[in-house]
């Protein structure tokens, strides 16, 4: 029996992170640190690009390894962001990284928004709670390329004032020209001195009643938030190929193996996690 | 086709004991498992395919895909990749045909877009020697789902037993060629001519009235739904009475030849990946506590409509050899054919 | 056609096809008066499947009571499915017997044997079940069979009371009611099928065991490293399925700690250390709780003999603090409650 042939070139490891570093955490929120990372070696870092939409494996040494959407601009050659909140093992532990501590990463995994079907159109982001960072990056790269684009508007809501991501962020997008930013809490999540609105993501997107005609709508958020916000969308008439959701589910390989994020014949590491809600209809309800 | 003695088979085996890993069913407190076998005392037992049982307990897919593999360590020093590629030729005596064709069912994931470097190379270590079921039982669909009890597919030879002492050999691939040409070998060196004898007419007419009993014998029927059937039942309690006695333990999932799911856990700074099933409530449960499968049922016809429809539509083939081992195993007798059986059936 | 060994139908209690037919039809009578008088929503018991295996049965309409069985086949223990509580609340549907009166406190009917009813003692005194709202089904039980027709272990040793459930549990026959007649565990046993059945083919079957936990004492007198050879043996098959966990009647965790994620106690991989921990953890969990109803080491796919582990512990329960588990549901558990007199010679 021929013993077995060699391999004549190394095999891809599908399983084993790339070492990097931490930069600097950054407190978002009383649950939300934003962790900005370079990999450990400065040339894999320089090589590395994601588009928008896509996400990485992060694993933190003896705690786990975990899904986080990319959201740093896809231009910034020197560094990865990635928005954690705190819920669990691994989740905590990214919380108490320090700068120079090392971490895994593996990836970009996933597809990505279909940034060139919304060129020339107006574009709603509508994204709750930590749903915002999954926007992120595509609202970076809009605004990168901001004349490519229509009218932006951002609708953002959370639970409370100290919930809310990105103020620094949300304030920069306000001032520019074409954006325009509304932020809601949710009802009795407004404190003392709250200027913006109230009321759930779902119902003051009804209110704002934006414009069908030459416009997408991307959401993000928590899923219940998500299944009003398609419902809300398809009440007032948006064809489903131009309302895009991104999907968060349990994920351990990204690669579409371990079958964990499998719903009907899509797996949401592979085949999304950005869909249409043309694509997920059929599957509402196992999803949320 | 030729004639394979069990004395020559044996003898290579023997000789071979040290230099390649063998796998074969071996009989543990009343079960037979597939087990590596460390020496060649059991050799004599493990080659009497007139012993055989017609299915063991566990499947084959444990050699390549393992309950457990060690990926990496990440420590506090960096991260280092574990190799656990077979470091000998490896070689799977008696695999059924459902085993076998399972294996060919994992390779369209392993092997597919995202090509698993261990599994591809402890494929290509092993040559798989497969072994005709004479007898099958009630319990066995493999015909439904496109294999059968003659089958060969995912096998590097074929044996059909024609009596207590001889097989028919068949060589399918060039890993079976090889192998054929050790055992004319070691055919010589047994005191025989060397070089396996060619089959006779009366052995090739054994075969086929052997591989007609066996397919008359497989009597279960399953009935592929259409991906419409499937769909009109999604939304229906059906799959409740399906599942009301399930118990949701592992036991179908990893007795399966074509279950692939897994978890990636870690022990330390150890990461590795073992078997998961889609049966327990925590696979789908988020760290934040959601969960889209909380209820039994929901998983249930998860697992169906996966196995039945959407890993067809995704691959080509329903992830299902008919071996039976879910329901043989299973500790409450749930039998996924009659489930699939029911889907098209009008509802009650 | 049933793939397995002993009679197709399943012999009735005590071996005789008599006896346990007419058990067998005044269970039906009973079911089906039971769900057409509205007094339950559904009937668990056994029934059997097309393929012919006796399965779990959850019959909710008078005419399906002709489904039920009772036979030596029955070997489920289904006082497990008393703790499920989305599989009752499915049960209590609209198609249930009863009407919109007792959706609020739905009532059911369980079959047990002598075995199983000693697992739902344990749950009404943990407060797991309300006894007001079962109606408990007794079977007068001769001992049950695996797949090949040989008598269960834990039937060998059964004693008469408790297999035909004569007597509260606990009492000695002597100071039971007269001989001949059943339950007066009336306040356990609501109705009992059939006369009690003798024991011959227990006593044919095997010696009694010279004294109790013999099969333990077995074990301790292996010398050390061979006991933990014998038991890592065992341990090295386990695929962390959890079908001993989810068959057992007292594993009712809503969360199980070996589903805890954070902190994560057991690594979920198997492995020889992980999957010793799990065992013996579980096996404590079980320390004063478990009957030894048998079903975990039924369920388990790869026979570990997982008895031996819960009758080790339920000796030295025994022992310490003369408690048996399953006697009555007022006892508390040792391990959950503590006396003035108990001794702390730890605490010094």
């Amino acid at each position: 029996m021929a013993s077995a042939p060699a391999m004549d070139k190394p095999r891809p490891d599908i399983y084993t992170p790339r070492p990097a570093r931490v930069e600097e955490l950054k407190a978002e929120s009383r649950d939300v640190r934003t962790l900005r990372l370079a990999f450990e070696d400065p040339r894999e870092q320089q090589g590395f690009s994601f588009a928008p939409g896509q996400f990485v494996e992060l694993s933190v040494p003896g705690e786990g390894e975990a899904t986080f959407c990319l959201a740093s601009c896809p231009r910034e050659q020197g560094y990865l962001e990635c928005s954690v909140k705190r819920v669990g093992q691994v989740t905590e532990a990214i919380h108490m990284l320090e700068p120079g501590s090392r971490v895994g990463v593996r990836g970009p995994y996933g597809n990505s928004f279909p940034v060139k079907a919304m060129k020339g159109r107006n574009l709603w982001f509508v994204a709750g709670g930590i749903g915002l960072a999954a926007l992120r990056s595509l609202i970076l790269e809009v605004l990168g390329r901001r004349e490519e684009f229509g009218a932006l508007t951002v609708l953002y809501g959370a639970r409370s004032e100290a919930d809310l991501v990105y103020r620094q962020d949300l304030e920069d997008w306000q001032g520019r020209p074409g954006v325009n930013v509304v932020l809601t809490l949710d009802p009795g999540g407004e404190g003392e001195g709250w200027g913006g609105r109230v009321g759930f993501v779902p119902a003051v997107l009804e209110e704002l009643a934006p414009e069908t005609r030459d416009t997408t709508v991307v959401t993000c958020g928590p899923p219940v938030m998500i299944r009003y916000t398609l419902a809300a969308l398809d009440r007032m008439g948006f064809d489903p190929q131009q309302v895009i959701t991104t999907l968060e589910m349990k994920m351990k390989c990204g690669l579409g193996l371990c079958g964990r994020c499998n719903v009907g014949p899509l797996y949401v590491c592979k085949d999304g996690p950005v869909f249409t809600y043309a694509q997920i209809k059929g599957f509402v309800e196992q999803i949320f | 086709m030729k004639v394979l003695t069990r004395k020559a088979l044996e003898a290579l085996l023997a000789a071979r004991v040290e230099e390649w890993e063998l796998i074969a069913p071996v009989e543990i407190d009343g079960k037979s498992y597939f087990h590596a076998l460390n020496s060649g005392s059991r050799l004599g037992e493990v080659t009497d395919a007139s012993a055989a049982p017609l299915l063991t307990v566990n499947p084959v897919k444990e050699f390549f895909f393992p309950r457990r593999q060690e990926l990496y360590v990440q420590g506090p020093e960096g991260i280092t990749s574990l190799d656990s590629e077979p470091q000998r030729p490896r070689l799977l005596l008696f695999a059924r045909p459902c085993d076998a064709r399972g294996l060919g069912v994992l390779d369209r994931v392993f092997l597919g877009e995202v090509p698993d470097a261990s599994y591809a190379a402890r494929r290509e270590a092993t040559t798989i020697v497969g072994l005709h079921c004479l007898e099958p039982d009630s319990r066995c669909f493999c015909s439904a789902v496109g294999g059968g009890p003659f089958g060969t597919e995912g096998m590097d030879m074929a044996l059909t037993p024609l009596d207590e002492s001889r097989f028919a050999a068949e060589a399918l691939t060039e890993k079976g060629e090889a192998l054929l040409a050790a055992l004319g070998a070691a055919a010589g060196k047994a005191g025989g001519a060397p070089g396996l004898p060619d089959a006779g007419e009366a052995e090739r007419r054994l075969v086929e009235s052997l591989r007609a009993k066996a397919e008359a014998a497989v009597s279960r029927d399953l009935e592929i739904p259409s991906p419409e059937a499937l769909a009109a039942r999604f939304e229906s309690d059906y799959w409740i009475e399906a599942s009301r006695s399930c118990l949701a333990c592992g036991v179908c999932s990893y007795l399966c030849p074509t279950c692939h799911c897994f978890d990636i856990v870690d022990e330390g700074y150890l990461r590795l990946r073992c078997w998961d099933t889609c049966s327990a409530d925590t696979f789908t449960r988020t760290a934040a506590g959601e969960n889209h499968h909380k209820h039994k049922h929901t998983r249930y016809r998860q697992r169906v409509f996966h196995k039945f429809g959407w890993f067809k539509e995704n691959y080509g083939t329903v992830s299902c050899v008919g071996c039976g081992r879910c329901t043989r195993h299973c500790p409450v007798k749930i039998d996924i054919a009659e489930v699939v059986n029911g889907v098209g059936a009008s509802h009650g | 056609m049933v793939a397995s060994g002993g009679s197709p139908g399943g012999r009735g209690p005590g071996g005789s096809p008599g006896a346990g037919t007419r058990a067998q039809e005044a269970l039906r009578t009973s079911a089906a008066g039971l769900l057409a008088e509205g007094k339950v929503e559904a009937v668990i018991g056994y029934g059997l499947s097309p393929a012919g295996d006796v399965v779990p049965r959850f019959v909710r309409r008078s005419q399906d009571a002709a489904g039920l069985l009772w036979n030596d086949r029955c070997t489920y223990n289904l006082v497990g499915y008393l703790t499920d509580r989305d599989l009752l609340a499915g049960l209590a549907g609209p198609e249930g017997a009863a009407g919109a009166d007792t959706a609020q406190s739905p009532r059911f009917a369980v079959t047990v044997k002598g075995c199983d009813l000693k697992s739902l003692v344990v749950l009404l005194a943990e407060s797991q079940v309300r006894r007001e709202a079962l109606t408990v089904i007794g079977l007068p039980c001769g001992g049950v069979v695996d797949q090949e027709g040989r008598l269960l272990g834990k039937c060998v040793a059964c004693p008469e009371e408790v297999r035909n459930l004569r007597t509260e549990p606990g009492e000695s026959p002597a100071n039971g009611p007269p001989a001949g007649e059943p339950a007066a565990a009336r306040r356990l046993v609501d109705l009992v099928m059939g006369d009690p059945v003798p024991g011959d083919r227990i006593a044919a079957s095997a010696p009694l065991q010279a004294e109790p936990f013999q099969d333990v004492a077995e074990i301790e007198g292996m010398p050390r490293a061979g006991r933990r050879a014998f038991w890592d043996a065992h341990f090295s098959r386990c695929l962390r399925c959890y079908a001993c966990r989810n068959v057992c009647p007292l594993c009712y965790c809503k969360e199980c700690v070996f589903d805890q994620h954070n902190p994560r106690w057991v690594s979920p991989a198997p492995g020889i250390p992980s999957n010793r921990a799990f065992h013996l953890i579980r096996a404590y969990h079980l320390a004063g709780r478990c009957v030894d109803c048998g079903e975990c080491e039924r369920a388990c796919p790869v026979g570990i003999p997982l008895r031996l582990i819960n009758r080790k512990v339920a000796q030295v329960v025994k022992e310490s603090f003369g408690f048996e588990a399953g006697t009555s549901p007022e006892a508390r558990a040792p391990i959950v409650d503590f006396a003035s007199g108990d001794p702390e010679e730890f605490i010094e």
